[in-house]
């Protein structure tokens, strides 16, 4: 009886998740721009549409780079700093982890406005960089934390005995450290991917004429409601679903499952 | 000359002693132990001996030297860990040579020493495997090849035989002591199994709260122990609270009656205690010097509470009054006899009063 509770209550989270989802792929290739009954059929047109569209495929280079840039440096930073806060006595390290983290929690329309602020005084703003700049700020927690948990599991014997080996600090670092932790720092990448590309309040302050995707899809919804935007959300939903599984199965513990 | 002597040394972890005063000396292809119960600071010893802590008082010298002038990558120590710590996200292979590979070596001889060891080892066949397709004896083989292989003065062993089971405790104890034979190097074997140094230590010192206790070879230690935290936790002696009544032969010859009145015995006062009569001791009487064939001129009554079998011994477990408990130890090879006793039951045990002896608490 309660494995059917169970079964039936998964069941009711997974169609609440999905529906509106898959609401949005079977519209995307409906062949009217409203679903009506009966089904006016299927089509491709609004993919087309989309692979025609090259102020979108602009945008959306734009916001790859960005998400794939910001990606690469918050990882660097949040394995540095997770190393760092990881290796401090518990009390402090997790003190400190909560500090770095502030800015990751603070709503990203404040964090936007004030923003607006700096970018405006180092001169960047309304520039892409300045969208770079903003999400290297609010992502990079995100990395540190994913990085700090990963180095709290590890043994500490292994370190010490590379460094009993003749090992550098640099060597252990990279070769002992990361050579255990390769998994979460990809995770960490992708999941910052992730969430980068797909950004849109802080990139609604900051990009300015150079618009990243979320802001030009943003834009395009308030002249009309083209069925294309289903399509864009469609491919854009399926890649983030394989991204994020990728990062979730990246950042099972390798050592317990090894034990398993 | 001493390879390790430690000198007076405290060390502290935050406000918290762990070791008091410590000092001993360790002998160039030596096996020395330190046993002692779990949390007694061996551990930390390892770690003051490699330098990846430093004394915070005292002086840890090793060839008479101030160890802290050497960087530990200097030392030539290598450890054996009780965690093993390998690398697990390397191969046995890079495990092994993991030592060679951080120094600017020839990749040819590195591959050449690696499988020499290897092979010593019966590691050979095994060299490109993950440490997680290894069993627990051969993953304790890869921890002792990757120390051996950068060819240390001194080899640290903390806990190497945990987890193993008997069989391959036994197989790894004859690869330390023909590897020790082959590259002669000091060895240093943390245990808190008196088993498992006895088996192999030349020296052993017995550790317990934080202070070094009796430092002896295993024959000294089990026979002559000098306070009875060794007594017990070495010897497995059986400890009987007592009184002095009666001093014989200058001293020599002491005769004590039990606190609980089970009866007088005779004992040697083989660490020339300083007695007087109705003075508190501890009588000492070793497990295997008991019978129970009637044979001594020292007799008690104990209640049998349990028996069990242990290799060739068998071992029976007497109840005193106060919790007091006696152990009895016989051999099942050397003895037709197995006793069989009711539960509960009063039995007579004998033993020789010149196998028992005093000590003070």
């Amino acid at each position: 009886m309660r494995r059917i509770g169970a079964i039936v209550f998964l069941s009711l989270v997974i169609v609440i998740i999905f529906v509106p989802l898959l609401t949005m792929v079977v519209l995307s290739f409906c062949k009217g721009r409203f679903a009506s009954f009966p089904w006016p059929g299927w089509s491709l047109q609004w993919y087309r549409q989309f692979f025609e569209n090259s102020l979108l495929h602009l945008s959306l280079l734009r916001s790859l780079m960005v998400g794939f840039e910001v990606a690469v440096i918050s990882t660097l930073l949040g394995f540095g700093s997770g190393y760092a806060l990881s290796r401090m006595p518990s009390r402090v390290g997790s003190s400190l982890l909560m500090l770095i983290t502030l800015p990751a929690i603070i709503p990203f329309v404040l964090f936007g406005f004030c923003f607006i602020e700096f970018a405006g005084y180092i001169g960047i703003l309304r520039t892409t960089f300045a969208v770079f700049v903003a999400h290297i700020v609010v992502f990079s927690p995100l990395s540190t934390a994913l990085c700090y948990h990963r180095f709290r599991q590890l043994n500490l014997d292994i370190e010490d005995a590379a460094r009993e080996l003749g090992a550098s600090e640099i060597k252990i670092f990279f070769i002992i450290v990361g050579g255990q932790s390769w998994r979460t720092l990809i995770a960490s990448g992708i999941v910052i991917f992730v969430l980068s590309w797909d950004e849109y309040i802080i990139s609604w302050f900051l990009s300015g004429f150079n618009k990243t995707y979320p802001v030009y899809v943003r834009n395009m919804l308030e002249s009309t409601m083209s069925p294309e935007i289903n399509a864009v959300g469609s491919i854009i939903t399926v890649l983030s679903l394989c991204l994020m599984s990728m990062a979730l199965y990246l950042l099972r513990n390798p050592e317990k499952l090894r034990e398993n | 000359m001493a390879i390790i002597e430690f000198r007076n040394v405290d060390f502290y972890w935050g406000k918290d002693k762990i070791l008091e005063d410590i000092s001993f000396k360790v002998n160039e292809s030596e096996i020395f132990a330190l046993l002692g119960p779990s949390g007694c600071g061996k551990s930390t010893m390892l770690r003051l001996i490699s330098g990846l802590s430093r004394p915070s008082s005292g002086k840890v010298l090793i060839y008479g030297q101030d160890a802290s002038v050497y960087k530990g990558r200097d030392r030539c120590v290598a450890t054996v860990w009780q965690s093993k710590a390998l690398f697990p996200h390397l191969s046995v292979r890079a495990n092994i040579e993991f030592g060679l590979r951080v120094k600017r070596i020839n990749r040819s001889d590195i591959r050449k020493k690696g499988e020499k060891i290897a092979e010593a080892l019966r590691l050979e066949n095994k060299l490109d495997r993950s440490i997680f397709q290894l069993s627990g004896g051969e993953q304790q083989r890869v921890a002792l090849a990757r120390a051996l292989i950068i060819e240390p003065k001194i080899l640290l062993l903390d806990e190497p035989f945990t987890g193993l089971d008997q069989t391959l405790k036994l197989q790894l104890q004859a690869d330390l002591r023909e590897l020790q034979a082959d590259y002669g190097c000091t060895y240093i074997l943390v245990s808190h199994l008196s088993e498992d140094v006895f088996s192999l230590a030349m020296r052993i010192a017995v550790i317990q709260n934080k202070k070094i206790l009796q430092v002896g070879d295993p024959n000294t230690l089990y026979h002559s122990p000098k306070s009875t935290f060794v007594a017990k936790f070495v010897g497995k002696k059986n400890l009987i609270p007592s009184i002095v009544r009666n001093i014989e032969r200058n001293g020599r010859e002491v005769i004590v009656s039990s606190t609980n009145g089970r009866g007088n015995w005779k004992a040697r006062n083989l660490l020339n205690l300083e007695l007087n009569e109705n003075d508190e001791v501890v009588y000492v009487i070793g497990a295997d010097s008991i019978e129970l064939d009637h044979s001594g001129d020292c007799i008690l009554e104990a209640r049998f509470r349990a028996q069990a079998i242990e290799g060739r011994r068998k071992i029976y477990y007497f109840s005193l009054d106060k919790g007091c408990e006696v152990r009895v130890e016989t051999c099942t090879i050397d003895s037709n006899v197995l006793y069989q006793f009711e539960r509960a039951g009063t039995v007579k045990l004998y033993w020789k009063s010149e196998n028992a002896f005093l000590l003070k608490e």
